[in-house]
């Protein structure tokens, strides 16, 4: 080397140098490496975090709805999974081939699916709802570009429109509305789990991370009901024939356990299917109107007005009195309806057997001093309100404030007329209840003077399979006496006897069981000031039992207009009487013990 | 005893009197150094593969028990399905409907309004 | 001390030949732990490559086990056929790279193969590039080695033209854009420039020249740049990494995938980004992976093997006699180095990603088998190096007959003398008598002049 001259660089050092150059790189990346994955680690740490870990919701499953059916329960709202056919049209290809290929799948004209596979300003067009899983594979396996099915829950009802009314329906967003799916939505929807997990790019969780956090949904409640199946189908068929027959507005009726308050059976028509609820263009339909619709309910309240007087011991059942034929109170005249009203004696099962409205407000006079006066009113008014629970919602669960409470004028009103108001009262009129208030006061006198809050919910059994058994409630305790209770059953199984003679022998039902009732005609509030005149509500009150009542029963037919005669007796009391037939020929009322 | 080794203590004992007997080393067969550390190394490279199929795929399982749940989830479906099926099968218009229903006949009513 | 350190028979007549001796078994064993590395990482992430890009998993592990074994084959093969007779059949080799390149340029593009690269047979893909990287280390090195024999390394005419002419060809097959019906392959461009650059330095052409050329090319390099718009873009990119462009996408993932691998590492099974978030994980991406699930000590590791390796072909290039061998050798430390410095530069965000494999770690055939044939020439040199070093300080600096080298290590500076040869159990065996591939007894003519090349 020595003999170089220094322009010339040695080979080996130029090894060397290129060497010498490598290993320098060899460092830089070292340093670098060092500061990525040391000083900045944090950094990317959360860079990685944000694109890997995803959060998920997981939906719960929504608690199904039972019901009993031949002594065990059987679902009436379960879930289903099916599939909405969309389509993005700027992707579809062909798209008479891709429609021609649908129509025998899907149904429907194939003409129009291509017309819709064309549309051009959307990229979204739904082809098809509610698609059954195999139709969804079928059309999957096309593999057509553009066309894809989409998961959805929805309720399914293997019993059809059954109940539809009293189950309510739950929306797009799986919320309930109306009905038991609102009113115990919180237990039904159960508790969506979460899932938080690092993914791969699809999505799917990776088995290792720290940060992997998964909660299991819970699974909604179920609700059994205490409704029997087989019951509730036999009144919606019975209802159904009442209001074609009468065509009237509606006509509901509701059964319910005198000994538990238990309701067995609640149904209205025109009703609805729940499946198809958004293809109900009136909203109405989704009322349970048997609990949000409250009407005066006629002379069924006659019931009440003896059973307070008897309870208060101004009236016996057998007491009969003078009636003058129409009492004059604060200027007004209170007369009967009935044809064939005049004046003379009149006894309690009169009263109630002619529906006299001189009568019951007689009784109202009876509980004052021999008139209508504060004490009549406040006691008439106490009964009414503290132990028939008049004028207040029962809590049944049914939608959220859904429930109407009706309306039960204070009897230190001061407005003029307060004391005419409760002679009204005292024969029906001027006071609203729905038809479950109703059967819930009348259950508390037949079973004795317990008023119970009516219940629809029998049982809830939670995700985990736990049965929690929902025991009747008792509101009030001595509504009346046993005594009093006795008279009424009495004096209604009397009037139903008179019936029979009167020329309705349908309410013969032999003499293995008891059966009582009342008919009531109510006249129809006109909102601009006094009653109409070509309008009623027939409404009936009974039961149906052996030694002692099982069943009470309330139908309310809502202006009818084909009957002949007293709307109570003609529109309301063969319902009644088709309901108890029904009872007892299918659903084993205890005959009386011989 | 293994014949092997009752040969060695053949041989080792087989020298006798009046015995054309050829005496010949004990051959040591202990392993030399070589083949011992080739040995360990096939032993730990086994040992590695082994750790190798347990730990590396860790994350894979995720595919594991994401396919297991969708089969889960899959089959809870067909049953919710088929519970469907069935209580539509059951349901009272059906049940009214079918042919034993259609044959039976009515025992004592009590009578309704016509 | 003997004067022929090299064989117990050996003579200072026949040390004008090195002996064949041990080789370096080093190349061998840093190689293949490489290669295991690679091979686990592929293994560890194929569940992640069958969910994410379809196929099973077994797939990427078998492809990559049958790639290493038809490496080793072509190993085997390299390392044992002479080097002479590389050196004599350069050209059809090269003419069979070119041809093989032709065949690439003409096939048809798809999704899968969106460029010129890739022969395609059946279900087997080449790239045809790496056929080109080795034919091109063969004959290059063939072709200097007999131009400073014959004394002409700085005759423009002889030399430099062809070089340039071969240079063109190469630059207008591999680095032209798709447009020009290139390769539009950069990277690889940029490592058979490596390639050839540092041989002709090695060689001892002025740097003047180098230079010269050196400002031509990147002069070329900027034009091509600038004409193909998707370079330009992953320049731009590489300025301004970001995750939600689809030009920086890769390169932000690769960060992401390095810098949460901290200092220890996800863990083997557990690495993340392999799982869709990167992509070309178990290819070009594959040293990412690796620095996700090793973490900074992984990575210190896996550079120091690179380095190591990197180091013992050094080794031999210092020690090798034979001009022809040394360029081969050269060439390859070259191809791998580069190669690996552009892959993992890419990777840290250091330089713009290229679409080059990490040699003998990433997934894929064709340079795995290549730089397996490479690895089997170096091999074979490895038989023949010396340490002759010693030898010329004992002649205090004069250059005899007997002096097989090419340049002399002996500069004067004694840092090049102390070090041991490849295998310090040479002296214990002697394996052959037969001279090393690059000296024939009467190619002493050939070594003289190269002294006047190298000392005039």
């Amino acid at each position: 080397m020595d003999q170089q001259p220094a322009s010339v660089i040695d080979p080996v050092q130029r090894v060397r140098i290129w060497y010498a150059l490598l290993l320098l790189v060899f460092g830089i990346f070292a340093v670098r490496v060092f500061y990525l994955q040391v000083i900045r680690y944090d950094y990317y740490k959360k860079a990685a975090l944000s694109d890997q870990l995803k959060q998920y919701t997981v939906p719960a499953e929504r608690g199904i709805i039972t019901a009993s059916l031949g002594g065990s329960s059987v679902p009436i709202v379960m879930n289903e999974k099916l599939y909405t056919l969309y389509a993005d049209p700027t992707v579809v290809k062909n798209a008479e081939h891709v429609a021609a290929k649908l129509q025998p799948i899907i149904g429907g004209d194939a003409g129009a699916i291509t017309k819709q596979l064309k549309t051009s300003d959307t990229r979204y067009v739904i082809l098809k709802k509610k698609l059954t899983p195999a139709q969804s594979d079928k059309i999957l396996a096309f593999k057509f570009p553009g066309v894809g099915t989409e998961e959805q829950d929805y309720r399914t009802y293997p019993q059809g429109t059954l109940a539809s009314q009293l189950l309510g329906f739950v929306d797009n967003s799986g919320q309930g509305q109306y009905g038991v799916e609102q009113a115990l939505n919180k237990q039904l929807q159960g508790k969506p789990g979460q899932l938080k997990a690092v993914t791969d790019i699809n999505g799917i969780p990776l088995a290792a991370s720290a940060n992997n956090i998964s909660t299991q949904p819970v699974k909604g409640d179920s609700i059994d009901l205490t409704i029997d199946v087989g019951m509730q189908a036999g009144l919606e068929k019975i209802i159904k024939a009442a209001q074609e027959q009468n065509k009237s507005q509606d006509v509901s009726a509701v059964v319910m356990d005198v000994r538990t308050g238990a309701i067995k059976a609640m149904a209205n028509y025109p009703t609805y299917d729940p499946s198809d609820y958004q293809d109900v263009s009136d909203g109405s339909l989704f009322q349970n109107i048997a609990v949000t619709d409250p009407i005066e309910p006629g002379s069924i309240t006659k019931l009440f007005t003896t059973a307070a007087s008897l309870q208060k011991g101004v009236i016996t059942p057998t007491t009969s009195f003078y009636d003058p034929g129409s009492w004059t109170i604060d200027g007004s005249k209170v007369s009967d309806v009935e044809e064939d009203h005049s004046t003379g004696q009149q006894t309690i099962l009169s009263t109630l057997d002619k529906s006299l409205n001189t009568g019951a407000t007689w009784m109202l006079m009876q509980l004052g001093d021999g008139r209508i006066d504060a004490q009549a009113r406040s006691i008439l008014y106490d009964y009414f309100s503290n132990h028939f629970m008049l004028g207040q919602a029962t809590g049944v669960e049914q939608g959220n404030g859904e429930e109407a409470s009706g309306y039960l004028p204070k009897p230190t009103d001061t407005g003029a007329g307060i004391d005419l108001t409760y002679a009204n009262i005292s024969f029906g009129q001027a006071y609203t209840a729905t038809a479950l208030q109703m059967v819930s006061a009348l259950s508390s006198i037949l079973n004795g003077g317990t008023y119970y809050q009516p219940q629809l919910v029998d049982q809830i059994t939670d995700g985990n399979g736990t049965v929690t058994k929902v025991a009747p409630r008792v509101v009030k305790s001595n509504v009346i006496s046993t005594q009093v209770s006795n008279d009424i059953i009495s004096l209604m199984e009397q009037n139903n006897t008179n019936h029979i003679a009167e020329g309705f022998p349908y309410l013969n039902f032999g003499p293995n069981y008891a059966v009582g009732g009342k008919t009531g005609t109510a006249e129809i509030a006109n909102p601009l000031g006094g009653y109409y005149s070509d309008r009623v509500n027939g409404t009936y009150m009974g039961f149906v039992g052996g030694n002692t009542p099982e069943y009470a029963i309330v139908v309310y037919n809502l202006q009818p207009t084909k009957y002949k005669g007293f709307a109570g007796a003609e529109t309301g009391q063969p319902v009644f009487a088709n309901i108890a037939h029904m009872l007892i020929n299918d659903f084993g009322v205890t005959p009386k013990a011989k | 005893m293994t014949y092997s080794s009752t040969l060695a203590m053949g041989r080792q004992q087989g020298v006798s009197r009046g015995q054309n007997s050829v005496s010949f080393r004990v051959t040591d067969k202990r392993l030399g150094p070589v083949s011992n550390t080739i040995v360990l190394i096939v032993l730990a490279c086994l040992l590695g593969l082994l750790y190798l199929t347990q730990v590396t795929k860790t994350n894979a399982y995720g595919y594991q028990i994401n396919g297991l749940q969708q089969q889960q989830s899959k089959l809870q479906q067909q049953h919710e399905d088929l519970s469907v099926a069935s209580a539509r099968e059951q349901s009272l218009d059906r049940v009214a409907n079918s042919a034993t229903a259609q044959s039976m006949t009515p025992v004592a009513p009590s009578g309704s309004v016509n | 001390m003997s004067a022929v350190p090299l064989g117990r028979r050996g003579s200072p007549v026949d040390n004008q030949s090195v002996r064949r001796h041990r080789p370096d078994y080093w190349l061998v064993i840093l190689a293949l732990f490489l290669v295991v590395v690679g091979l686990t990482v592929v293994y560890a992430i194929s569940p992640a490559l069958a969910a994410t890009s379809g196929g099973s998993g077994a797939h990427y592990v078998s492809r990559q086990l049958i790639a290493i074994g038809l490496s080793i084959a072509a190993f085997s093969v390299t390392s044992r056929v002479p080097l002479r007779t590389w050196q004599r059949w350069q050209m059809p080799l090269l003419v069979a790279a070119g041809l093989a390149t032709l065949v690439a340029l003409v096939m048809p593009v798809n999704a899968l193969y969106p460029q010129h690269r890739w022969i395609r047979l059946g279900g087997l893909s080449l790239q045809s590039v790496e056929i080109l990287k080795f034919a091109l280390i063969v004959s290059v090195a063939s072709f200097l080695a007999r131009q400073a024999a014959s004394g002409q390394l700085n005759n423009v005419q002889r030399t430099m033209k062809p070089l340039a002419y071969m240079l063109l060809a190469v630059t207008f097959v591999v680095a032209a854009p798709d447009k020009l019906h290139g390769q539009s392959d950069l990277g690889s461009f940029a490592v058979i420039l490596a390639m050839i650059g540092a041989m002709v330095i090695v060689i001892g052409l002025p740097m003047r020249r180098i230079l010269l050329a050196g400002s031509i090319l990147a002069l070329l390099v900027t034009f091509v740049i600038v004409i193909s718009p998707y370079r330009r873009e992953r320049v731009t990119t590489f300025a301004h990494p970001n995750c939600l462009t689809s030009g920086g996408y890769q390169a932000c993932q690769a960060l992401i995938a390095v810098g949460s691998g901290g200092i220890s590492g996800l863990g083997l099974g557990r690495s993340v980004q392999a799982y869709g978030y990167l992509p070309e994980a178990q290819n070009d991406s594959i040293f990412a992976i690796y620095a996700e699930k090793f973490g900074f000590i992984g990575v210190m590791v896996l550079l120091g093997l690179f380095v190591a390796l990197f180091a013992r072909l050094r080794l031999i290039i210092e020690r090798t006699s034979d001009v022809f061998s040394r360029l081969v050798v050269v060439g390859i430390l070259a191809w791998l180095s580069t190669q690996m410095i552009i892959n993992v530069g890419a990777m840290i965000g250091l330089l713009p990603l290229k679409g080059i494999t990490l040699p003998f770690v990433s997934y894929g055939g064709t340079s795995v088998l290549f730089v397996g044939a490479a690895l089997g020439l170096v091999f074979q040199i490895s038989h023949y190096t010396s340490f002759s070093a010693r030898n010329v300080q004992k002649g205090g600096g004069q250059r005899t007959m007997n002096q097989p080298h090419v340049f002399s290590p002996a500069s004067g500076r004694s840092g090049g003398t102390r070090r041991r040869p490849c295998s310090s159990v040479y002296s214990r065996y002697t394996f052959s008598q037969e001279l090393p591939p690059g000296i024939r007894r009467n190619d002493l003519r050939l070594t003289e002049r190269m002294h006047e090349v190298d000392s005039p």
